[in-house]
């Protein structure tokens, strides 16, 4: 039996998100178990992403899954032309309603919340889960530093939306030969691509000027030595500041071997 | 600044390839967040990137996929039944009054039927093994609600969570004896050796009734198709448990 649900469970790997969906209707159950494969593992990662506490992903994501999926089997709600894309448009609005729902209430207080039935308005629209899970701090990707934030967001606001969409690409280690084909271009042409994207990254943070210490005027040049630019980095950053190259840096009394010369 | 392979020193090469992790990553982080999940023109990269998560797994990951789609797939099944079961909520305790004639089930459930009343019966369902329903004593008597047909009815109390949300430990269900099983309907049973439970018909096939939990907790019961082991069929739940959380 076991065997046979392996087989049943693979050919289910094959189907389409709609045909997925249009059978889940028919309440199918190999059909609703590969609805759930097909989708928890993408949305686990959105909660990392998210910085939703690591015990509480599963929950999360299997609530949202599963009110999604009763929704979708609803013979009268037309199926959405992306399905991936409905399924995370649909996670995040949830996780931002909670963490508004969940800051609401603590604005509120708790009396008032008490004696106006909102502590039950609140328990009926979020699950006990995604409560905690908005509650609770993040813990296994620390929040980035405020220097390496600015510098973020300054290389955001300094590329296209096609660079972006390309660098959103990259940073999901999409094989070039998908690149070149989605954009409809040769192999060779992506390649260029990039490589040029990258260059403009580098570009952009080289020219940024987000530290406002010496302290993080280290930090940055640290965060470019590891990324291979100690030598351009150094010579930006002195050229800007007049001619004072950047401290060298020791952790822990080891000294940290240059990568580059 | 040209980009083919021969404008490009190797150590230049070397240098914009480890640029890449840390550079990339940290752009790339908030290029993800910027992402508009909607767009039509993201669509074969998200599928890309929901098969390639997939694929990915650790091992740990990959049993708890495992693990929750059996879950999963009770959770569906019971909310769908839920929904589909016309069970109908009154959000008090039930009104009694004491019996008009004193006796067990078997001796007044007819008289109690003819004044339109279901005989209340303390003993509760899915509680412990052996009890004969039929010689319990009833000592109140619970008028039926206007809407409800007439028949024989007997209601009884509920306990445990397996049919959670629809049932919570310590509600009155009203049980119209003596109907035909039909899938979804949330029946009485008598498992043998198990007592009297509470559960949604899940499917009737041949010989066999298969009974679930509504809570994906607990698994399906399988019992003979067998009328004498089907007490009636739930119409209507006296439930107090509106202003609580269900879990």
């Amino acid at each position: 039996m076991r065997s046979e649900r392996r087989q049943q469970d693979t050919s289910a790997e094959l189907w389409s998100d709609l045909e997925v969906l249009q059978r889940m209707r028919r309440d199918d159950d190999v059909a609703i178990r590969e609805f759930f494969r097909r989708f928890t593992p993408v949305l686990w990662k959105i909660a990392r992403q998210a910085q939703v506490q690591p015990a509480l992903r599963d929950d999360v994501v299997t609530d949202c899954l599963s009110d999604a999926a009763l929704h979708l089997m609803q013979a009268t709600v037309a199926p959405p032309a992306n399905l991936t894309g409905y399924l995370i448009a649909t996670f995040r609005h949830r996780l931002a309603n909670d963490r508004r729902a969940t800051d609401r209430r603590s604005a509120t207080g708790t009396a008032a919340a008490w004696g106006e039935g909102g502590e039950r308005v609140v328990r009926e629209v979020c699950s006990e889960a995604s409560i905690r899970a908005s509650a609770g701090p993040a813990a296994d990707t620390p929040p980035l530093s405020p220097v390496l934030e600015r510098l973020s967001r300054v290389i955001d606001s300094g590329i296209t939306d096609d660079e972006r969409q390309m660098l959103r690409w990259v940073s999901a280690a999409i094989p070039q030969r998908l690149i070149a084909d989605w954009l409809g271009i040769t192999h060779n042409a992506a390649r260029v691509r990039v490589l040029r994207l990258r260059e403009r990254l580098i570009e952009i943070a080289l020219r940024s000027d987000v530290a406002r210490s010496p302290d993080e005027r280290d930090e940055l040049y640290e965060f470019f030595r590891r990324s291979g630019l100690s030598e351009r980095a150094r010579r930006a950053l002195a050229e800007r500041d007049g001619g004072v190259p950047p401290r060298p840096r020791l952790r822990r009394g080891r000294e940290i071997p240059e990568e580059d010369q | 600044m040209r980009y083919d392979d021969n404008a490009l020193s190797a150590p230049e090469r070397a240098a914009l390839e480890r640029a890449k992790d840390l550079l990339v990553r940290l752009a790339g982080e908030r290029a993800m967040g910027r992402l508009d999940p909607s767009d039509a023109a993201e669509a074969r990269f998200l599928e890309w990137y929901a098969r390639e998560a997939r694929a990915t797994l650790s091992v740990a990951e990959q049993a708890r996929l495992d693990a929750g789609a059996d879950r999963f797939v009770r959770t569906i099944r019971s909310r769908r039944a839920l929904e589909r079961s016309r069970v109908r909520e009154v959000a008090s305790e039930p009104e009694s009054a004491p019996a008009w004639e004193e006796g067990t089930l078997a001796q007044v459930v007819a008289a109690a039927a003819r004044v339109r009343h279901a005989p209340a019966i303390e003993l509760s369902v899915a509680a412990g093994v052996g009890r004969e329903l039929w010689d319990e004593p009833c000592e109140r008597w619970i008028p039926l609600p206007d809407d409800a047909p007439d028949g024989r009815y007997v209601a009884l109390r509920v306990t445990g969570d397996s049919m959670v949300p629809l049932l919570h430990d310590g509600d009155t269900i009203l049980v119209k004896l003596g109907e035909e099983i039909v899938p979804d309907a949330v029946v009485v049973a008598r498992v043998p050796d198990g007592g009297y439970v509470v559960k949604r018909v899940g499917g009737v096939a041949g010989s066999r009734v298969e009974l679930e939990s509504l809570n994906p907790d607990y698994p399906p019961i399988v019992i003979a198709r067998d009328p004498s082991l089907v007490l009636g069929t739930v119409l209507l739940r006296w439930c107090t448990h509106g202003d609580q959380p269900v879990h």
